[in-house]
């Protein structure tokens, strides 16, 4: 990402600031284009790193007061992936579910419209306004090879 | 009783030593939960699941601290 990137169509992160009211200064840009451009879930020394090859006037207390600012916006996430440091994600609007294949151990993420109304309509039905949810599924593939089955 | 119990603790020690097969698996699904950002409660609970479906046999409590310690011998120290 060049600075002359940074000035492009705005990521849907910097749509999300505009949404919300946050002032952007440019550096706050060059931070939510790097949190947009992440297909990981990056820490906040992590952002600074990939932020600072763009904008060597970026400071990790900038970083910081970003991360937060956008956090408490809801703009992103902060997840633990187990290292005991505070990683990121943008958030999404859509609720993620996860498949686990119980031969093989892999993990397959999927969202579907459906199954979030009928989360939400089970929750409205018992008198909840439905905050999270968290929904695994198990499975063995059906189509292994003849051999395998 | 007693032979069925020594089969048992057989089988036990094979999956213990990963000569089943299935440990990988057990630590895979809760390494890729984790990564996935999803709670280690969560992804310990998927990870039992996953060892019970290779080991029906084994009792939940038994299975439970087996994957606890699975995924504990993988994690960094």
């Amino acid at each position: 990402m060049s600075q002359a990137q940074a000035k492009e169509e705005p990521t849907r992160l910097e749509r999300l600031c505009a949404e919300k009211g946050l002032k952007m200064t440019e550096q706050r840009r060059v931070i939510a284009r790097v949190l947009s451009e992440a297909d990981d879930h990056p820490d906040v020394e992590e952002v600074y790193r990939r932020a600072s090859a763009h904008d060597a006037g970026i400071s990790l207390a900038t970083v910081y007061r970003a991360m937060r600012m956008f956090e408490d916006a809801g703009i992103v996430e902060r997840i633990d992936v187990g290292d005991g440091r505070a990683h990121y994600e943008e958030a999404r609007g859509d609720q993620h579910h996860h498949l686990i294949d119980v031969e093989t151990g892999s993990v397959a993420e999927f969202t579907s419209a459906d199954v979030d109304a009928i989360l939400q309509r089970i929750a409205r039905d018992l008198g909840y306004s439905l905050v999270g949810t968290r929904l695994a599924l198990f499975g063995v593939r059906r189509d292994k090879p003849a051999e395998e089955r | 009783m007693v032979h069925e119990h020594d089969e048992e603790t057989q089988r036990l020690a094979a999956c213990e030593a990963a000569a089943c097969g299935c440990r990988p698996m057990v630590e895979r699904a809760f390494r890729e939960l984790v990564g996935r950002g999803q709670p280690m409660a969560h992804a310990l609970e998927a990870a039992l699941v996953v060892m019970r479906w290779h080991h029906p046999e084994v009792p939940p409590p038994e299975a439970a601290e087996i994957v606890a310690r699975w995924v504990a011998d993988g994690r960094p120290h």
